[in-house]
């Protein structure tokens, strides 16, 4: 036991070291890519608090991470807003918008669940559509990303990548910190008995329904983060922020990494978003490969690749339990 | 401690409970008998809120929980168990009764504590897992559990809330004589001084548990008393024990 917590400790301080250093190692564009792994694995994570935690199969938090993205990009292009009030309205929209659509959402449970996600998901991408004064429509919105205000220090220039990897680091681990402690948290464990057994929840005083709802507006807070940082990011938004194959992907990632472990989903973004990129320098027809990789893990690795690792390492070394 | 006035029930056009008038005393350990489909588990499931009522009045401990929502019926302290076990099977047996405590405590929002640094949570949880036989057993997934260790588990569930008023839905269902005669001894013990209303099949439970007995038969109240005025009653012997 207490073996195992050293080397937890271990490879997280050899993470942690390995991401401080990476902007010394990679050239540019990989740093880039790097953001965009990082960025997608908070996203990730956020869904896992439903899928793999809760157990419920959302195809709608695009919706979260879209109304994120514009929320912080609105935000710097009219208001002049700065950094980090920028990044978290957006994490408190997607909140917000994670009250009002979840007091329905998670009345429902099993496939209600998924289509409602669904259709809320199709409601907020076609008000982005549409409402061109706001989100301009397919056109979108760009904003430059503003400075990183230290008050009493001055500014640091968001501009350099390597500044903007640092902060988005900063913000992904602090983020990623709070939703590892979450499961520990009496929420935490909570969400876990409403998946075992919602209904046994119920006549041992929980109401439910109250918590099913904190626990998805914690879930959207987290998804809003992600997407303000990657609206940020692109200093660009446009509706392929909020459309289904957003949603979808989402999804693909968690289970790619798998549901059932906080890394999971984790891996699964920065997989996926390293794959894609990797596929589409080589063939325009990635998708497809991308397609029957998630069709082959759902069939022979339900577990996703934290699963198929820690197969490995029982096989590697069958006498550790 | 339970006071029950004329209540009815039907699904469709099928009356389950037409008229049932109970009275639970504090302290009393009160059999609810009756021949299968009598309309015994319908009861629990109106005490505890997962049925409402058509008619009549539940009143618990002062409060009126006619129709009040399972959770709030709960916190005003009756607990209950259920005929088909019904724990959280992918959570440990420390984690099931955990969420029990927590909830007693009014801790069902918090979202910054560990529950693993809240040692005066986890020592109640293992004094009850020590009452019912399973602190051995706590890192033990609750599915992984035997049969009897699970209906153990279940009665757990019941009690870790140190309720007012305890329902038991057929405690002993499925289990092996040895595992019955263990299940009582259980019940027994964890159950004294405490108000339980019990519904069960086995006589001897029943005769060994029960101070009071109440014989339910379509749904209705036919007879009700002290054990042995029950085994003497000519209408229970027609409705229930009718064959000997």
């Amino acid at each position: 036991m207490k073996r195992g917590r050293l080397i937890s400790w271990a490879f997280f301080l050899m993470l942690m070291l390995l991401l401080v250093g990476l902007p010394f190692i990679l050239s540019e564009y990989y740093l880039n890519l790097v953001i965009t792994m990082i960025i997608y694995s908070l996203f990730a994570l956020s869904y896992n608090i439903l899928l793999g935690n809760a157990g419920l199969l959302s195809f709608g938090h695009a919706a979260y991470f879209g109304i994120g993205a514009y929320t912080s990009v609105i935000l710097f292009k009219r208001l002049g807003v700065s950094l980090i009030p920028g990044i978290l309205a957006g994490g408190v929209s997607g909140g917000l918008l994670g009250l009002l659509f979840g007091a329905f959402v998670v009345r429902l449970g099993g496939t209600y669940f998924a289509l409602l996600t669904l259709a809320f998901n199709e409601l907020i991408y076609a008000a982005a559509e549409k409402w061109r004064g706001l989100s301009g429509g397919e056109d979108g919105v760009a904003a430059m990303r503003p400075a990183f205000h230290i008050p009493g220090f001055g500014g640091i220039d968001m501009f350099p990548t390597k500044n903007w990897y640092y902060f988005v680091l900063v913000v992904v681990v602090l983020s990623a910190a709070f939703c590892w402690y979450f499961r520990k948290t009496p929420l935490g464990r909570l969400n876990e008995c409403l998946r075992e057994n919602e209904d046994r929840a119920r006549f041992i005083g929980y109401n439910t329904y109250a918590s099913k709802v904190v626990i998805y507006i914690i879930s959207c807070f987290f998804a809003g983060i992600a997407g303000a940082l990657a609206g940020a990011f692109q200093e660009f938004v446009t509706v392929t922020f909020i459309n289904l194959d957003k949603a979808a992907e989402v999804l693909i990632m968690t289970f790619i990494g798998g549901s059932g472990t906080f890394w999971g989903p984790i891996l699964g973004g920065c997989f996926l978003v390293y794959f894609n990129d990797l596929l589409s320098s080589m063939t325009e027809h990635w998708a497809l490969i991308q397609g029957s990789i998630f069709v082959l893990l759902v069939m022979y690795a339900p577990q996703g690749l934290s699963g198929l690792i820690i197969q490995l390492k029982t096989r590697l070394c069958p006498t550790k339990q | 401690m339970l006071e029950v006035k004329n209540l009815y029930k039907s699904f469709g056009k099928t009356r389950v409970i037409r008229g049932v008038n109970l009275e639970v005393s504090k302290g009393q350990r009160h059999a609810v008998i009756g021949p299968n489909g009598a309309g015994k588990t319908t009861l629990f499931h109106l005490f505890s809120g997962n049925y409402k009522p058509e008619r009549g009045k539940i009143i618990f401990n002062g409060f009126d929980i006619t129709g009040m929502s399972p959770h709030k019926i709960n916190r005003l302290g009756l607990a209950r168990s259920f005929q088909i076990t019904n724990v959280f099977k992918g959570l440990s047996v420390l984690e099931n009764i955990r969420a029990v405590v927590l909830s007693k405590h009014g801790i069902r929002f918090n979202f910054y504590k560990n529950v693993e640094r809240m040692d005066g949570i986890n020592e109640e949880c293992l004094a009850i897992l020590e009452k019912i036989g399973l602190r051995d057993r706590k890192d033990v997934l609750a599915g992984e559990l035997s049969y009897g260790e699970q209906r153990a588990l279940e009665i757990g569930l019941a009690i870790a809330s140190d309720p007012l008023l305890i329902l038991l839905d057929e405690p002993t269902a499925g289990m092996s004589m040895d595992e019955t005669r263990e299940a009582v001894k259980l019940i027994d013990e964890i159950t004294k001084g405490r108000t339980l209303i019990i519904i069960e099949h086995d006589m001897d439970v029943v005769f060994t548990l029960a101070d009071i007995i109440t014989v339910i038969h379509y749904g209705e109240v036919i007879a009700s008393g002290a054990p042995e005025s029950i085994r003497a009653n000519q209408d229970v012997k027609k409705a229930y024990l009718g064959k000997d």
